[in-house]
């Protein structure tokens, strides 16, 4: 019944528009004053200050500052030149030009909407260049963004092991390595997407920015277009090993054992500053304060969801729902594969409509024992998640890539969900291969003792 | 009114931030350099972070970040949209009138206890403000939006920081 009261709520104040955070809070509050009466609601404040303040989870204002900074700092251009340079004289060059970028940005970002704004002014202009039908190039876009937040640094991992830390031992920094091989497969499979929905209309070597451009390469003039002349190579590798450094800096940190995934993030935060003020001079002190704002206020909305489904969970748990569910789930099937396709289909559908952080707190406490029970692992199963909320990113409704996609091509939701779906199923694969196969998540951190 | 308080906002935020990124620094380099540690700072950061979190939630209120589904509230004819806001904005006051009105008796408590926090020895009710300022700060930006909202006019409060 508690369960019911507890998700009814939540899912009809958010159907009238009411934003996430709160929803998931007045919820959380009429269940408390149903169960333990007006006393109990005392112990909101004091939950909520207490996960907010929680060391590991400031990673997050960090790795989104740092991304902010790099927004300004002119990385991203300099990424997109430097996978040119390498792959756009081949054929479907463009595309993997988008993906390699899209990698390499998920790589220094956390988030798949910040990846998807940082690449998508360039490229998607690019990919119609190159022939790709305008919804075609801003979906390949949302769904390249939503690899964000499976490549390391991610903060759908960082939230995922503190909430399943109170279950079992696991670790962000494990979470992390364990993300690198989904995310590239994820990037494989949209490459093939586009190669097959592509096939006939495919142009080479249209590909037109900054370095390449310069040197007369692929500016469409030639009809087979040429390797770019190593001197551009070298130079498109110099100014972009500034960028590509930030990913070696933080994982070779983490893993090293030298940083904290939170400290890897200050590091990377100073270390943008100063790309961005002495290396690529992009970066104006004068710009710092509206920096400073705008990493805050993302890092509040992420925040004050996640105060908001603590003590919700805080719920969840008190009231044994987790175990009520879970024995109900377990009475119908204990089918490992059924109740996995099951599971991931309800996430599948979840993620289409809410937020991948308010999903991890809803979901991860009553689902985690579940997984644990039919023996899946529990990194595997993070992974499962995360996957399966980045392809939520770029699933009409509401995918926030999607949104941002749209806002950059100036196209409505509607033409670009057109475009989505070769992209969609693609991903759905990776997710079941994933499901399927834990060695895919396992192997790497297994691999280095993490 | 507006504009001033906005700008008191994002002070607050761009100050939290930055002092949180230059502590957590500053620990990381004395650690390695130094070879000193100075994780009792942790305790500075931990509470900004809160004060940083409740002071760019009421921020997003009004820029109206906050992550939502409109879909079906977008298919309301305007008579149900003023009225499914109304009743929206009604909860979620009601919501961080709660927090508020515990946050303070919390604030209280600690100051009649003289309860001191446990690394730097300061008086916990300072940090424990930030929760109730915070709510009073989303409890206004929300009023606003929506009164806003429902008269048509633009919000004039989003200024450039």
């Amino acid at each position: 019944m508690t369960e019911l009261i507890l998700f009814g709520t939540f899912f009809i104040l958010i159907l009238f528009n009411m934003p996430i955070a709160f929803a998931l809070g007045l919820a959380g509050l009429v269940v408390l004053y149903l169960d333990k009466g007006v006393a109990a609601l005392q112990l909101i404040p004091s939950i909520m200050n207490a996960s907010i303040s929680s060391f590991t989870l400031l990673a997050i204002p960090f790795f989104v500052l740092a991304g902010v900074i790099m927004e300004y700092s002119g990385i991203s251009k300099r990424l997109i030149d430097f996978a040119s340079v390498c792959v756009s004289h081949r054929r479907n060059g463009i595309a993997m030009v988008t993906i390699m970028t899209a990698l390499f940005f998920a790589a220094i970002s956390g988030s798949g909407p910040a990846t998807v704004a940082a690449i998508g002014g360039i490229l998607i202009p690019a990919l119609e260049k190159n022939g790709y039908p305008k919804h075609t190039a801003a979906a390949l876009i949302a769904s390249s963004g939503a690899i964000g937040i499976v490549i390391p640094p991610s903060i759908a991992f960082i939230i995922y092991a503190v909430i399943a830390s109170d279950t079992v031992p696991i670790t962000i920094s494990r979470m992390f390595i364990a993300g690198i091989v989904p995310g590239l497969l994820m990037g494989l499979a949209l490459l093939i997407a586009s190669f097959i929905i592509m096939k006939k209309r495919l142009t080479t070597g249209l590909v037109h920015v900054a370095a390449t451009a310069e040197a007369g390469v692929g500016n469409g003039k030639t009809a087979k277009p040429k390797k770019p002349p190593f001197k551009v190579v070298m130079k498109a590798s110099y100014e972009a090993i500034w960028g590509l450094l930030i990913p070696v800096i933080i994982l070779g940190g983490i893993y090293g054992g030298i940083f904290t995934p939170t400290e890897a993030a200050v590091v990377a935060v100073f270390y943008a500053l100063f790309v961005g003020l002495v290396i690529y001079k992009e970066l104006k002190i004068k710009y710092l304060p509206k920096i400073l704002v705008d990493a805050g206020v993302q890092t509040a909305i992420i925040m004050i969801i996640v105060g908001a489904a603590s003590f919700l969970s805080y719920i969840i748990t008190t009231q044994r729902m987790a175990q009520n569910i879970s024995d109900a789930m377990l009475s119908i099937t204990d089918n490992k594969i059924i109740i996995l396709l099951f599971v991931t289909l309800i996430l599948l559908i979840v993620g289409a409509f809410i937020d991948a952080i308010s999903a991890l707190y809803l979901f991860v406490p009553i689902l985690l024992p579940i997984m644990l029970k039919i023996g899946v692992d529990p990194t595997t199963f993070g992974v499962i998640m995360t996957v399966n909320l980045a392809i939520g990113l770029f699933t009409p409704p509401v995918g926030l890539n999607l949104y941002v996609a749209c806002g950059i091509s100036n196209q409505s939701l509607k033409q670009v969900t057109k475009g989505i779906f070769p992209f969609l199923i693609a991903s759905i694969i990776v997710l079941l291969l994933l499901t399927f196969i834990p060695a895919l998540s396992n192997w790497l951190p297994d691999r280095l003792g993490m | 009114m507006s504009k001033a308080l906005a700008y008191v906002e994002y002070t607050i935020l761009a100050l939290c931030l930055s002092i949180m990124a230059t502590i957590t620094f500053a620990n990381v380099l004395s650690r390695f350099i130094f070879n000193f540690s100075i994780a009792f700072t942790e305790e500075i950061t931990v509470n900004l972070f809160v004060l940083l979190t409740f002071v760019g939630a009421s921020v997003g209120i009004y820029k109206g970040a906050h992550l939502g589904f409109s879909l079906i509230y977008e298919k309301l004819t305007h008579k149900f949209q003023i009225l499914s806001s109304i009743l929206a904005a009604a909860l979620i006051v009601l919501f961080f009138s709660v927090i508020t009105y515990h946050g303070f008796e919390i604030v209280q408590s600690q100051l009649a206890r003289g309860q001191t926090t446990p690394a730097l020895g300061w008086p916990r009710w300072i940090f424990s403000l930030s929760v109730p300022i915070g709510s009073i700060l989303c409890i206004i930006r929300t009023i606003e939006t929506t009164v806003k909202g429902i008269l048509g006019m633009k919000n004039e409060s989003v200024i450039n920081s």
